[in-house]
């Protein structure tokens, strides 16, 4: 009974898993079956709808949407991850320094600095760096900016959740037996913080592929290079809304809600897990 | 009994001592949030002064060599971009101390002062009447999720969330154009007020123009209020009074009251007020996708066309408006929730 229970219990997690891992399929193996580069434009006939031969149709820019949701997914989960991997390591590294150290003016000015950072009016800079080098800014670049600018509200997370571990004892016979604050945190924090790592990772793909998009319908990242945000700033140019053409905005779209959804399903359930296990 | 209890002179004296240390730090984090706006400011490139220069020409005017050459003096002294850095930095630093933040770029000669207070009202009324409305709505939402948490219909609301929630906002917004503009042809309101009254009139005129934008706000919002509620209604579920509570045979009610809904209020009556502090800097996404007249659309066209005094002048009331609230929400704090206290205390 109790299998059985557990079974229903992260059943939509399993679910969920199942389904990121079949997109991230998806959107790597499609590319492989065409024989020409997915940025091209006009590779295809213009503004058909759904097909056998094009099954999600092709786009005013004639470019088949099948492919184009591969590569854009693609390129949005790997500017998501990068991006997410920068700023969980630098959020971490910020926060937990300021809420390990003993040292009460590191301690100040590196709580300051997290403030300052959280209270910054943050997409409107974003937009402005973003804008000033948008012809050279590729992926990684995008990825570093959002790193950047946004670690200011995980560090704070990280530093409270560290000043809460810094009062347990263990912490005490670690500082006694000599340990310095960088072989503290290591060795004794991480097994503690990983959890909070894994769980933060996530959160920070939904964050930051949602400012990719955010900052690709302002028209301000790479444009040749299709993303979801791409994608909704080109049918806003070629006025997809009003000319009927459903089919280049709904499956780029339905695909991308599920990824965040199960991201999102994932990361939850990871969060409840972990309390269990810790109390 | 709790707010006596703070002001007896044992807790008064760190209290102060607290406030005053706050205010302090405050003042540090405002200096630093606007060094940094304003060194990015200063990363780009483009000059904003030849830029006006060359539009000005542009218009058609004939004007000799040295009368260019003059203009383009007198243009760089009133920007100030002749002095070098530290010197444009100081005297940034004076205008925000003095709230004037010089000539406007995009809108010539018009300061940018006058801007931002014809936009600041339409900001603030889409703002504060989303806010309101996704706070109350989600709150209480989220409250009675967590109580019936184990019904099969408050499951399938959850679910529902759980697809709206992780969702950017952008793409919210765009749906909803597209469903109520594109679909069903909803008239959203397209008149523009430079002077505002205070008359049923001019409030009619707004709603009608922010109706749409407020309404994709709010969806977005309610989902978030309700999902952190119904979080934080849980986590009060499983405190030992609760269960003592259900134990006893309280009627749901009272356990809604006073069990779990207070505890979830304390903590969200102060998100509240900090997202309250959040709504000076204007809604930049919402504003751009819907065509809105608030600070957001200006602060959007100030940032393609380089206009560094209205950008730098809406990004010091955004980061004065977030600082400020978090630290009233410090001290206010203690009287709110009798469990915190600051220093000394028992």
């Amino acid at each position: 009974m109790e299998e059985v229970n557990n079974m229903v219990k992260y059943l939509d997690m399993k679910m969920s898993i199942a389904i990121v891992i079949v997109l991230i399929l998806y959107s790597i193996l499609v590319p492989f079956t065409k024989s020409y580069d997915p940025r091209t434009w006009n590779v295809v006939p213009r503004d058909t709808p759904p097909s056998l031969q094009y099954p999600f149709g092709t786009t005013s820019t004639g470019q088949d949407v099948f492919l184009l949701t591969a590569w854009a997914l693609r390129n949005t989960l790997l500017l998501g991850t990068i991006a997410s991997i920068m700023l969980v390591l630098i959020s971490f590294t910020i926060g937990s320094i300021a809420g390990a150290t003993r040292n009460s003016l590191l301690r100040a000015i590196l709580t300051y600095l997290i403030d300052s950072f959280c209270i910054i009016p943050f997409l409107p800079i974003l937009i402005m760096v973003a804008s000033l080098w948008r012809e050279r800014l590729g992926i990684i670049g995008t990825a570093l900016i959002i790193a950047v600018l946004g670690w200011g509200g995980q560090s704070r997370n990280v530093r409270s959740v560290i000043m809460g571990l810094r009062e347990r004892t263990f912490t005490y016979t670690a500082t006694f037996s000599g340990y310095s604050i960088f072989k503290t945190i290591y060795k004794s924090y991480l097994p503690y913080i990983v959890q909070w790592l894994s769980v933060a990772f996530i959160f920070g793909i939904i964050f930051c592929t949602g400012l990719e998009t955010t900052l690709s319908v302002f028209g301000i990242t790479s444009l040749e290079n299709p993303t979801i945000g791409t994608i909704i700033f080109w049918t806003r140019e070629y006025q997809a809304y009003l000319r009927g053409l459903w089919w280049w905005y709904t499956f780029p779209l339905i695909f991308f809600i599920i990824l965040l959804a199960s991201l999102y399903i994932i990361v939850r359930r990871l969060i409840s897990i972990f309390i269990i296990r810790e109390v | 009994m709790s707010l006596k209890a703070n002001l007896s002179k044992s807790s008064l004296m760190p209290l102060m001592h607290n406030i005053i240390e706050r205010i302090i730090l405050m003042l540090f984090t405002i200096w630093t949030g606007l060094t940094i706006a304003f060194l990015v400011t200063r990363l780009s490139p483009r000059n904003p002064a030849e830029q006006l220069l060359s539009r000005i020409l542009a218009a058609g005017t004939f004007m000799r060599p040295e009368e260019i050459e003059a203009m383009r003096r007198t243009i760089m002294e009133l920007f100030g971009f002749d002095k070098p850095l530290w010197e444009q930095y100081i005297y940034f630093l004076k205008s925000v101390l003095s709230f004037r933040f010089g000539p406007s770029l995009l809108n010539f000669p018009v300061s940018a002062n006058d801007i931002i207070a014809v936009y600041m009202p339409w900001t603030i009324f889409l703002m504060l009447m989303s806010t309101i409305i996704s706070w109350v709505i989600g709150v209480v939402v989220g409250i009675f999720m967590g109580i019936w948490d184990k019904r099969r219909s408050i499951r399938a609301i959850e679910y529902m969330f759980i697809i709206i929630f992780p969702l950017p906002y952008v793409v919210l917004a765009l749906a909803f154009l597209i469903i109520f503009v594109g679909i069903l042809r909803i008239y959203v309101g397209v008149a523009y007020i430079t002077h505002l009254t205070l008359s049923l009139e001019t409030f009619l005129a707004m709603l009608s123009r922010a109706w749409l934008p407020a309404l994709s706000i709010i969806v977005l919002s309610i989902v978030n209020w309700a999902m952190g509620s119904l979080a934080l209604a849980r986590t009060a579920k499983k405190e030992p009074y609760v269960f003592y509570g259900v134990i006893r045979g309280l009627p749901t009610t009272a356990l809604l009251k006073r069990y779990v809904g207070k505890n979830v209020l304390i903590l969200q009556v102060t998100a509240l007020a900090l997202s309250l502090g959040n709504i000076f800097g204007g809604a930049l996404v919402t504003e751009y996708i819907f065509n809105y007249p608030g600070l957001g659309t200006v602060l959007y066209n100030s940032i393609v066309s380089n206009d560094f005094n209205t950008m730098l002048g809406i990004a010091t009331y955004s980061i004065l408006g977030v600082t400020i609230a978090s630290v009233l929400i410090d001290m206010i704090y203690p009287f709110i929730d009798p469990r915190v206290r600051y220093g000394g205390g028992e």
